[in-house]
């Protein structure tokens, strides 16, 4: 199990947060609050998971989900977004449900903040594992 | 020639003349005696003498007719025509009248007369073409007052001093008068209750140049706001006469144009407002839990629940005002509306996991039921009630009961939800779905309607029933999908 985690969000409070919970998991966690600089780190490295904002300043979660698209990357994807476009149930069947955009059926699985840190740690292993 | 002989020729000449005239005339013309009845009440007329034109108006033949009583060639003959010429027979007064014959099936325009004792004349003519355009004519004057009554618009016409010429219903309704009562009353005084006419009076304009003109008017005398258009009406000549005035009462449009601007603020708002709250959220949730992680001896527990407890409100007010604001029209594709619901009562049940709530549903068993519905929308409404019956409960325990049944005659599926909470006040039962109408303490009042917002987009509606005391059942009813499709 590849247990090298990237977290891409511009906020710099939930990153510390999240990738405090992720390493005392066990997960070896970096996090990014500059987009570009995770971006790049995304595509040098081989993480075996990517947690990713949507809405960011520079390059945005989308565009950051069509690099790794176009560069098909085996890296799984979990969106976490503030973004009010989904409703409070969120899960893969969103992801395909969502009509705007084809970037998104692209992330394996979607979380509104503020999301359940359990169910979000259940998913990752879950995403690890198989 | 003897004197005699003149005489008779005379006589014959002048008896020729008139027989000519009884043969020739238009109107039907019929000499009778009078019968009665031991005590002298007219009981039936015999025909003595009756003309040509008595046979065409009539449809009755000579032969048939001269000699013989009227109740004979006419069975059934109404007890009118006998009282009536009974009494010019018997009194010598003459009578002019007006009748409809239910033997004849005609209209008669008759003038009755006694030429001698016991007997009358009669000289008539038929109307019933007359009578039939008469009636369509009325007819026509009553269907016109009943549209102009029964239109909802306040429908006045008036005269270029402003006078009232006519109103409908409707409008003196709203005046609080008899129609009657507006005839020849000024416009302005009886509507505004002003002494001239008002600045923006659109009948005013039209006096002026004969045009159209349409105006929106608040007017409090007649409660509301209305959209006021008058119309110029003009004589046979095309010398204008006056305008046929129309107020259309847009009071409840007014109100809904209102509260949609004030939604469509608060959505500009919340869409900001909400992805600016929810990262924070989403922080705090995050720290919560880990300061959780650290404190095995649960000195904080109670601390903590309340934090996450109050991010959930939080989090389901956010949503709930976005979701309002942003309601579109669902994008339909074909859903198993079980997986949904059970996704979403797993969904509910984790969210108040800490709390002592069972849940109890009746379709485990249940095959798949597919509907035509927009799936994030419809979990939507589930999160929503679910949510609510969760939040009913007393004490935090409870049951919470979900029944699915399929009603086949209605093509319809409705879901129950039923809490055994403090139920809901009757009074409030119709006002739950009004948009920011809440009992909660803390709530924007928008769940239920986005509920039921959502619902009537699919073609379906939600029902609440409830007895204080005794818990709340809410009904989600949606259309089945056809089937092929």
């Amino acid at each position: 199990m590849n247990k090298k985690i990237i977290l891409i969000d511009d906020d710099e409070l939930l990153c510390r947060e999240l990738s405090q919970l992720l390493k005392e998991e066990g997960f070896e966690a970096e996090a990014y609050s500059n987009s570009e600089l995770g971006l790049n780190k995304l595509l040098k490295n081989n993480y075996g998971l990517l947690l990713l904002d949507l809405k960011m300043p520079k390059i945005g979660g989308r565009e950051i989900l069509k690099a790794a698209k176009e560069r098909g990357l085996k890296t799984k994807i979990i969106i976490i977004t503030g973004n009010p476009i989904f409703s409070s149930f969120l899960g893969k069947q969103a992801l395909n449900d969502s009509t705007d955009s084809d970037e998104l059926g692209f992330a394996d699985f979607i979380f509104n903040k503020p999301f359940d840190p359990e169910l979000l740690l259940a998913k990752i292993n879950e995403l690890l594992a198989g | 020639m003897t004197d005699k002989i003149k005489k008779n020729i005379k006589t014959k000449n002048k008896k020729g003349q008139y027989k000519q005239l009884f043969d020739n005339m238009n109107e039907g013309f019929a000499l009778h005696e009078i019968i009665c009845d031991k005590s002298g009440r007219p009981v039936d007329y015999r025909f003595i003498e009756i003309n040509p034109a008595f046979e065409r108006l009539t449809g009755l033949k000579r032969s048939k007719v001269v000699g013989r009583r009227a109740k004979k060639i006419m069975p059934g003959l109404e007890p009118f025509w006998i009282e009536t010429y009974g009494n010019v027979a018997l009194t010598g007064k003459p009578a002019t009248f007006e009748n409809f014959s239910k033997v004849l099936k005609r209209w008669y325009q008759v003038h009755a007369y006694r030429p001698a004792s016991r007997r009358f004349a009669v000289v008539f003519s038929d109307i019933t073409e007359r009578k039939r355009y008469e009636e369509s004519l009325k007819q026509a004057k009553d269907e016109w007052e009943q549209t102009f009554d029964t239109v909802p618009d306040l429908i006045a016409i008036m005269n270029q001093e402003h006078k009232i010429i006519k109103i409908n219903k409707p409008m003196a309704q709203r005046l609080g008068i008899e129609k009657e009562q507006a005839i020849g009353q000024y416009c302005y005084k009886i509507v505004h209750g002003m002494e001239k006419e008002a600045s923006f009076c659109p009948h005013a304009q039209t006096c002026r140049d004969a045009k159209e003109h349409m105006v929106e008017v608040h007017e409090p005398k007649l409660g509301g706001d209305f959209m006021v258009s008058t119309t110029p009406i003009c004589n046979r000549d095309g010398k204008f006469i006056g305008s046929v005035h129309v107020a259309r009462d847009i009071t409840e449009r007014k109100h809904a144009e209102l509260v949609l601007k004030r939604l469509s603020d608060i959505g500009a708002l919340a869409a900001t407002v909400a992805h600016e709250l929810r990262n924070p959220l989403g922080v705090m949730r995050l720290a919560a839990y880990n300061i959780k992680r650290k404190d095995p001896q649960k000195l904080f527990s109670d601390n903590i629940a309340n934090i996450e407890k109050t991010i959930g409100d939080s989090e389901q007010i956010i949503n709930n005002l976005l979701y309002y604001s942003k309601i579109k029209p669902p994008s339909l594709k074909k859903v198993d509306l079980m997986a949904v619901l059970k996704e979403s009562i797993t969904q509910s049940r984790n969210k108040f996991k800490e709390w002592k709530a069972e849940t109890k549903n009746n379709f485990n068993e249940f095959q798949p039921v597919f509907i035509a519905a927009d799936p994030t929308q419809l979990r939507e409404v589930f999160a929503n009630i679910l949510n609510n019956a969760f939040e009913a409960l007393p004490n935090k325990k409870g049951r919470i009961e979900i029944e699915c049944e399929l009603e086949k005659e209605n093509s319809e599926v409705a879901i129950k939800i039923k809490d055994d909470g403090a139920g809901i006040d009757p009074a409030d039962l119709t006002e739950i779905f009004r948009p920011f109408f809440t009992r909660k303490t803390r709530g924007t009042g928008l769940g239920l309607a986005v509920c039921s917002q959502i619902a009537a987009l699919h073609g379906g509606r939600i029902e609440a029933f409830s007895q204080k005391g005794e818990g709340a059942a809410f009904v989600i009813r949606l259309p089945l999908s056809e089937p092929g499709k």
